[in-house]
């Protein structure tokens, strides 16, 4: 057993409350970092972050603007865009003569962008409205219900494509639309099932004796027990984030200027591809980039499992 | 007495933890005749069950049987490979869990679980299975409308009954019952208690019956084996053990329980909890809650106090020859 | 409990006539096909600080009953009667939302598991501290207070030990107290008490029942005590009342009932407690079959087809109603 933090009179009420926070968190850490594969995913996870960070830092320092914008940038010293890797260019250039690796981290950025606002609305979303389904049941329940076997039974794809020809779809508005279709959809569904095993415990029924709210209930009991598990689906969601990204982008749906997806778009529409690994310089960077930040997010998931679902514990 | 069907000498078990060894059971020693059978007391914690897990060799992977002898018709349970000993459960020793829905496959009908039971270890045809599956319900009680019916569609009572049919289906020579009734209404749980008791005494079977309640262990077994912090602290007949309990913590649990006839008497109290099993005390496990305690019970082993066929491990004992 | 009550003393819980049903089989904008008895016409009287015993098997209706004496269920028909602060009888089906908060204060509900009463990511101190703050009483450090002196009353010392741990982190006798403190922290006048010792340890058990004695000795308060084992209902209560499926069929003071139970329901539930001394045991009284639910009951009496001593009356009349004998006992059978 783990003794309880001794609090002294002098303590302030915040102070006890933020320890009780840290040690939780100390032993879902502990549990996380059991499975390797978690803590894969995190590495994979820093690693990009590091490149997220570095980009500016580079472009203001080693690397010439004019010929690392990932953008704008040419290099007009190479001759015959596209170029193979070289000491100069450390992933080559792509067709109109800009850095593959400079491309590649400024993307970066945009994709943890997407992934985090993405999960920001699937979890407030999911959270909220499988909760309230949940408690209240009776019409809302239907109503929320229906709505979500609305949102499931879309293909998601086929959705993003037939809002990117109606609107002018960017980062964050294709962030909040993939939020609200997870939130809306299989999450409230999910934490639905979860909050209704909630809503059924004595301890729900003995707040309501002591005179608790509606309000009360959901935000100290409902919710705290359902968050883990809306954290578990996050993980989920930024990994179709990326990927629905990555499509779209690809099929030159967004109004972006520059992402992963794209840099795959550009190859394609200058006709680089299908000539095997000739030019993998131009694919393989931005390919690999994709699957290893979509798979990590996903081990994250994985690894919190445990942690979230106290049953599938050891011992 | 006749002859022992079953024999416990020195067993103990540990189990590995991120915390350290935990001690669940140390030193049992235990005899069980043709026939006889004996009631398992103690609170949660106490080893009770992990020592009929151990007996079925059916612990949990991180447990792990430390030394002693489980001999059964003079054959060690503990000595036989893996294969040789599923051999031996369900056909020599069976047990009934605690939790019925458990063992029951909920697709599969009831009865079709007792026969491919019965199937798997004796070389019998489906037909004959079946005619025993028939003639096990009637043991147990169950109606033979349920044969053909999902453990879904039993209630908890009857459930409880057809693990216990399952538990006798190849007419083991122990049977281990670990709480089957715990869950089930008072009226449910004595007609099973009665039933389980005739069974056992008319197929001279040898029963391990395992509760928390010393008021069940009176009516369905003669002797009683008193359980604290792993070890086995006193054993005797029923009837004697409650008259005169040899070890306080047998007298303490007799007084804890409340009583429904006679006399209306206070309820003892049985102050602080049994000891941390990763880290037992040097001397008796039960002197730091015991009313009786000497300074020798913190320091030394007790030794073994034993008169009229039954024994019990105390310094101080409650009563003496 | 049946007698008249003192001029001006009005009793704490009356019930009367209580009735709850449950649909079953009804779907979208379909009506139910038949209903669940629940609780089906049950009154009862429990005067001021006496603890009255609701004693029957899963199903009884004993649980809905209580729930519905604290206002967690609403009856479907049927009154109950509670005493308030000044003495007077106030009805359960008058108080609007803010009256019933109010009444909150005044009755409140033990649990049964005490594995599922806890909120498993509240501490000791949250739970303990809830009713106060959704009652809005004290600040902070006043409710702090409180609720370490209540720990140190239900016996879950030493308190700074245990303000700050989680459930996972606590004993099943330890949590029951977390739940007992909880409830008792307003100092209700009702308690209803969900068979709080029944997956306890039986050397856990007779501490919970102390507990609960000496709270109740101190809180002055009125109990209804739920329970499947008569012989706690012994230590627990004054008087009992016996269930069975929706109805009470004998009810009294326990001594009396246990050393002379009259119903056959009740004399079999008696024989049928295991007792620790082989010497005391007594033979038991042969019930059939198993407790069936109570969907749209035949109009015969409830315990027909289980019972020992039934006759043709028992099938051919409506269910018998309780009925005075000596002592003050009511018992509902057409035999005894």
């Amino acid at each position: 057993m783990t003794a309880g933090i001794e609090p002294r009179a002098t303590d302030r009420y915040y102070e006890i409350r933020a320890g009780l926070f840290l040690r939780q968190m100390r032993e879902s850490w502990k549990l996380f970092a059991e499975s390797r594969i978690g803590l894969i995913g995190i590495g994979v996870i820093v690693f990009f972050g590091l490149m997220a960070v570095a980009h500016p830092i580079l472009m203001a320092t080693v690397w010439e603007y004019r010929v690392y914008h990932p953008v704008i940038g040419f290099d007009g010293e190479m001759v015959g865009h596209p170029t193979p890797p070289s000491a100069r260019h450390l992933l080559g250039t792509d067709p109109l003569g800009r850095d593959i690796l400079s491309m590649l981290m400024h993307s970066t950025q945009s994709e943890f962008l997407l992934g985090i606002v993405a999960a920001i609305v699937t979890v407030v979303v999911g959270t909220a409205v499988g909760a309230a389904s949940a408690y209240f049941g009776g019409w809302l329940d239907s109503v929320l219900m229906r709505i979500s076997d609305l949102v499931i039974m879309m293909p998601s794809l086929s959705l993003y494509i037939v809002l990117g020809t109606l609107f002018d779809l960017n980062f964050t508005t294709l962030a909040i639309a993939i939020g609200l279709v997870s939130g809306l959809g299989a999450t409230a569904v999910i934490i639905k099932s979860q909050a209704m095993t909630v809503k059924v415990k004595p301890y729900v029924e003995a707040a309501r004796g002591a005179g608790g709210s509606h309000f009360h209930i959901i935000t100290t009991h409902m919710i705290p027990n359902l968050v883990p598990l809306a954290f578990l689906y996050m993980m989920f969601t930024v990994t179709g984030a990326i990927f629905s990204e990555a499509v779209l982008s690809f099929f030159g749906i967004l109004n972006v200027r520059m992402s992963w997806g794209i840099m795959i778009n550009t190859a394609q529409s200058s006709g680089y591809l299908g000539f095997g690994l000739e030019y993998w310089w131009l694919l393989v960077p931005a390919g690999l980039s994709i699957t290893l930040l979509c798979a990590s997010f996903y081990l994250v998931g994985r690894g919190l499992d445990p942690v979230v679902n106290p049953r599938l514990r050891r011992g | 007495m006749t002859r022992a069907v079953l024999e416990i000498e020195g067993l103990s078990v540990e189990y590995a933890t991120q915390k350290g060894r935990v001690h669940a059971v140390t030193d049992v020693n235990l005899e069980l005749a043709e026939g006889e059978s004996i009631g398992l007391v103690g609170e949660s914690g106490c080893g009770k069950t992990t020592l009929a897990l151990a007996l079925m060799r059916i612990l949990a992977d991180n447990g792990r049987i430390v030394s002693g002898r489980v001999v059964l018709d003079g054959e060690d349970l503990l000595q036989l490979s893996e294969p040789e000993m599923a051999k031996r459960r369900w056909r020599a020793i069976s047990m009934v869990f605690q939790s019925a829905m458990n063992c029951l496959n909920p697709v599969h009908r009831v009865a079709d679980q007792i026969v491919e039971a019965i199937m798997q270890h004796e070389d019998v045809s489906p037909r004959e299975a079946m005619d025993r599956t028939r003639s096990l319900f009637e043991v147990v009680g169950l109606d033979a409308s349920l044969l053909r019916r999902y453990p879904h569609e039993y209630s908890g009572g009857m459930r409880q009954r057809a693990v216990i049919a399952m538990a006798l289906a190849c007419n083991p020579k122990v049977i281990i019952a670990d709480e089957p009734t715990t869950a089930l209404d008072v009226l449910v749980q004595h007609r099973i208690l009665e039933q389980l008791t005739e069974i056992q005494s008319r197929r001279r079977m040898a029963m391990i019956y395992i509760s928390h309640d010393i008021a069940v262990i009176a009516q369905v077994s003669k002797s009683v084996g008193v359980m604290y912090a792993g070890r086995l602290v006193e054993r005797g007949p029923v009837r004697e053990t409650f008259k005169r309990p040899i070890h306080p913590y047998t007298e303490a649990l007799m007084d804890s329980v409340p009583s429904v006839g006679g006399e209306k008497r206070p309820l003892r109290l049985l102050g602080g909890d049994p000891p941390d099993l990763l880290n037992l005390p040097v001397g008796c496990a039960f002197a730091a809650r015991c009313p009786r305690v000497q300074a020798r019970c913190r320091s030394e082993a007790p030794p073994i106090v034993s008169y009229e066929g039954r024994w019990a491990y105390c310094w101080n004992p409650v009563n003496q020859p | 409990m049946n007698a008249i009550p003192e001029p001006g003393q009005v009793p704490a819980v009356k019930a009367e006539h209580l009735r709850k049903l449950y649909p079953v089989g009804g779907a979208f904008l379909r009506a139910p096909r038949s209903f669940i008895h629940a609780v089906d016409d049950v009154s009862f009287t429990v005067e001021d600080g006496k603890s009255l015993g609701l004693v029957g098997e899963s199903g009884c209706g004993k649980t809905t009953t209580a729930k519905m004496v604290v206002k967690l269920i609403e009856p479907t028909s049927g009154e109950i009667q509670v005493r308030d602060s000044g003495g007077r009888a106030v009805s359960l089906s008058d108080l609007d939302g803010r009256a019933t908060k109010r009444f909150r204060r005044s009755a409140q509900m033990i649990y049964q598991d005490p594995y599922e009463s806890l909120n498993p990511r509240r501490t000791v101190l949250d739970t303990i501290a809830e009713p106060l703050v959704v009652q809005g009483m004290g600040t902070f450090a006043e409710r702090e207070e409180r609720v370490m002196s209540m720990m140190a009353q239900v016996g879950l010392t030493p308190v700074r030990n245990y303000l700050l741990r989680f459930p996972h982190e606590l004993s099943g006798g330890q949590r029951q107290r977390v739940a007992i403190a909880r409830a008792l922290i307003l100092a209700p006048k009702i308690v209803v008490a969900d068979e709080p010792t029944s997956m306890l340890d039986v050397s856990v058990r007779s501490n919970i029942i102390q507990l609960m004695l000496d709270m109740r000795d101190r809180l002055g308060a009125t109990y209804l005590y739920i329970t499947h084992d008569v012989a706690v209902a012994r230590y627990m209560c004054d008087q009992i009342a016996v269930m069975y499926l929706g109805k009470i069929v004998e009810m009294g003071s326990t001594e009396e009932i246990l050393r002379d139970p009259v119903h056959p329901y009740t004399q079999a539930l008696i024989s049928a407690v295991p007792v620790p001394d082989p010497e005391q045991r007594k033979s038991s009284i042969a019930v059939k079959g198993g407790v069936a639910r109570p969907i749209d009951p035949l109009p015969r009496c409830r315990f027909y087809d289980r019972c020992p001593a039934a006759t043709s009356v028992c099938e051919e009349s409506d269910h018998p109603s309780l009925s005075a004998r000596n002592g003050g006992r009511m018992v509902a059978c057409y035999n005894r």
